[in-house]
């Protein structure tokens, strides 16, 4: 079982993306599981969510303890908590950031693999919102693997039936690419 | 979907809205939690004395004071006594099916109750998992259109009016005959469903190791956590099963019984309370009572307050259960922090 | 008249609660307790405030703070205040609900409680939906409008409560906007002055539920009163007060700034600008006959 965790601010679009990512697991034929963190989540507040594939049922019921990926959103999120909790070793974290994966290793002080991708930038780029739930899938299908482009596509189109697909596609794929690591 | 969308003002508006939708010869659903269910019990009782088979979505949820959104099992077992038939869903397939099952159950002309569908909030009720839905034809096979006409204005009839004591033995008699014939009818649609859709679901469900020592008994959310756990302990060579009560009114006490015969000890993990006991551990108790092996029980309370019931904590209870009963260590109810 | 030099430096509500950037709603009660003072005991039911309040064990408001059931709150502060009278204490009772809470699920109570004369100051933040629980029509959501219950535009018109107080022959009566502050503590101070059930009915802009600019709050506020949607007016003793916007704006100006007013054709636009006028018509006959 792949568990994963997602960290951000309320009105990114952080449990949005939990789901995308195990609809594209779905689509693959693997069990999967998603949820958001619940508190009193208010715009800006601090959100987090999470996600498991496996091949077989899932019976947790729990939050992710042990992440073997976790994705930040935010990187004004890093001061408040402590991202990292829980970690498997060889996990990874992938961070939204336009610094550099070595940058952020030493800031955090981690032994675990660094990836960086600039998705609000590739987002604005290709769809002019800075929204990146659905650009950071990219990322994520190049570091697990766990997904195709197609299953991405489908998940989204599933989810946001009014989008510009091409140009979500465009920049989804731009930050497969565009994943860096140390 | 042809129907109408009420907006009521209150929860007890809410059920009073389906009763009368339900007089009126529609099918009608409504879905509720914690507060809002409390709110209705007054017209629960009427829904389920008055023999409607209205169905319900119960999302479990921690009673306020304090303010929680968590789940908790308290709410919609505190109506146990309303006469609806309660089933306790652990994953979203099942909450699914079980809607479509709960009216073809309820409105058996030899039942005609209505049904509350359970499960936990949030860590099922917000949680995305793999789902089959079924087509809308097959539906429609399996659950034909409902209609009646209680109201009816060729043969009027008083509806609900009073009636003195010599009398009111009728209505009550009425209403213990539909219960009894509410596991049958169950049975029969579980059969049904199994048949039209390849998917079946026992109303006192078993998994884990054939005639096992220990038997887990709970529901819901606290089931699925269990059954992680009884996993791992089995593959570590104990020897455990879990027995998920997934309709808890009618209680399958029969079942339950027969279920029980070989088992040195049952863990009772109830995510309820009535006065610092666990409820599942008083209707179990009762059950067992008519059994003539006498398993030693222990009880938990766990996941208070929408605490997530972590399977390891379930892995570490069953296993400090073997060595206390090894033991022989006498149990009161546990309650559990973590 | 309240200036700024009167209002008190202390802080009942603090900020870095867990309030949505910017909320109306806030605004409202931070003022309205500077006004009110130390000696207040609030009454709030489920709502955003619940919300605000924070969470064990934390709180945002320096006041004590009782929290009731989904529509207790009038009952609970009908108990609370014959307590508080019969210890002989001179706490005030401050009942705080949102236009859910007050004007459905609440309002067999807040009917009651008007109808008994209780001596409670009643406070309802009208963001004009249940919107703590993810935007859901209540009966104050105005015609036309979005919510994920009414997705299409509300077809029903809101209900107008500070008119059916009215009816309940209460004491004081006044309507209020987040636009405007001063005006908002001249009245609470107003009230406070009064025995007997006094009631509050505030406008407070919601931006995630009325999908406008977090930064445009206080704007929309203003706006409201000077389209006429949200007239001002006081009925003190019976005597309806109203204030008179100088210039008068078009409703469209209004319903431009908010996403939920997205599409409103000029049918349903005409419709609503009518009954604006009409309705304040009507409050201007009143304020002429009873004056």
């Amino acid at each position: 079982m792949v568990e994963i965790r997602f960290h951000g601010r309320g009105g990114q679009g952080v449990a949005t993306a939990a789901e995308l990512f195990a609809r594209s697991a779905a689509y693959e034929g693997k069990s999967v599981q998603s949820t958001p963190v619940f508190g009193a989540e208010r715009r800006g507040a601090l959100v987090s969510s999470y996600a498991r594939v496996s091949q077989d049922m899932i019976w947790l019921r729990e939050p992710v303890d042990k992440p073997n990926i976790v994705v930040v959103f935010d990187t004004t999120v890093l001061k408040e908590i402590n991202v990292l909790d829980g970690i498997t070793p060889g996990g990874h974290i992938i961070i939204n950031t336009s610094k550099k994966p070595s940058e952020l290793k030493e800031q955090l002080k981690t032994k675990v693999e660094v990836h960086t991708v600039d998705a609000t930038r590739i987002a604005v780029d290709f769809t002019k919102r800075p929204m990146i739930n659905t650009v950071i899938l990219g990322a994520l299908s190049q570091v697990t693997k766990l997904f195709t482009m197609d299953s991405i596509k489908r998940a989204v189109i599933y989810r946001f039936p009014k989008t510009d697909i091409e140009a979500t596609m465009k920049a989804i794929d731009t930050s497969k690419k565009s994943v860096l690591v140390t | 979907m042809k129907a109408e969308y009420l907006k009521v003002e209150s929860e007890h508006s809410v059920m009073s809205a389906c009763i009368g939708a339900s007089i009126g010869g529609a099918r009608t659903f409504s879905a509720t939690s914690s507060q809002g269910l409390l709110l209705m019990q007054e017209m629960l009782f009427w829904a389920g004395y008055g023999k409607l088979p209205i169905v319900m979505a119960v999302v479990t949820r921690s009673i306020a004071p304090p303010w929680s959104m968590w789940s908790e099992h308290t709410d919609a077992l505190a109506q146990r006594d309303a006469g609806w038939i309660q089933i306790f869903c652990h994953t979203n397939q099942e909450v699914l099916d079980t809607v479509i099952q709960a009216y073809k159950i309820g409105e058996d002309k030899d039942v005609m109750l209505p049904v509350m569908v359970c499960f936990d909030g949030f860590e099922i009720s917000h949680t995305s998992e793999n789902v089959i839905i079924p087509d809308q034809e097959t539906v429609d096979e399996f659950l034909p259109r409902y209609e009646n006409d209680i109201i009816d204005t060729s043969n009027p009839k008083l509806i609900w009016n009073g009636v003195y004591p010599e009398d009111a033995f009728i209505f009550r008699e009425n209403y213990a005959k539909s219960m009894e014939n509410t596991q049958l009818a169950m049975e029969k649609v579980n059969i049904d469903f199994e048949k039209t859709f390849g998917r079946r679901y026992d109303q006192l469900e078993f998994y884990g190791r054939l005639n096992p020592d220990i038997i887990i008994l709970a529901m819901g959310a606290v089931a699925s956590s269990a059954k992680a756990a009884i996993d791992i302990l089995n593959r570590e060579g104990h020897s455990v099963g879990l027995l998920r009560v997934r309709s808890f009114r009618p209680f399958p006490s029969d079942n339950l019984i027969k279920a029980m015969s070989g088992t040195q000890a049952i863990v009772i993990l109830d995510r309820s309370m009535t006065f610092g006991k666990g409820i599942l551990a008083t209707e179990v108790k009762a059950a067992l009572y008519h059994s003539s092996s006498r398993p030693s029980i222990h009880e938990f309370i766990i996941g208070m307050g929408g605490n997530f019931v972590k399977h390891k904590v379930i892995v570490k209870l069953v296993k400090d259960l073997i060595f206390k009963i090894a033991a022989k260590t006498p149990s009161k109810t546990v309650w559990l922090k973590d | 008249m309240v200036t700024i030099r009167d209002i008190r430096d202390k802080e009942f509500l603090l900020k870095g609660n867990a309030s949505c950037s910017g909320c109306g709603a806030t605004l409202a009660i931070r003022w309205l307790l500077k006004v009110l003072g130390e000696e207040t005991v609030i009454v709030a039911p489920a709502g955003c405030i619940g919300v605000f309040q924070g969470m064990f064990p934390h709180s945002s408001f320096g006041l004590p703070f009782v929290d009731s059931a989904f529509g207790a709150q009038s009952s609970l502060a009908a108990g609370l205040i014959s307590a508080l009278k019969i210890r002989g204490k001179k706490t005030q009772v401050l009942t705080i609900a949102g236009d859910g809470g007050t004007a459905d699920i609440g309002f067999h109570a807040v009917s009651a409680a008007a109808e008994r004369n209780d001596d409670v100051l009643y406070v309802c933040y009208d963001n004009e939906a249940y919107m703590n629980t993810g935007v859901q029509r209540s009966g104050l959501t105005p015609f036309g409008a979005q919510t994920t219950t009414t997705p299409e535009g509300k077809t029903e018109w809101k209900k107008n409560l500070p008119l059916i107080m009215a009816a309940h022959k209460i004491p004081y009566i006044a309507t209020a906007s987040i636009g405007y502050p001063l005006d908002l503590m001249k009245k609470i101070e107003n009230a406070s002055k009064i025995k007997g059930f006094r009631y509050i009915h505030i406008l407070t802009p919601c931006p995630p539920g009325w999908g406008s600019d977090e930064n445009k709050t206080v704007e929309l506020g203003r706006l409201a009163v000077r389209t006429n949607i949200w007239p001002l007016f006081e009925i003190d003793k019976g005597k309806l007060k109203l204030h008179r916007v100088s210039s008068k704006v078009p409703i469209k100006k209004y319903f431009e700034t908010q996403k939920r007013f997205q599409g409103l054709s000029d049918k349903k636009l005409q419709l609503i600008q009518e009954n604006i006028d009409s309705d304040y018509a009507y409050l201007d006959e009143l304020d002429k006959t009873l004056n």
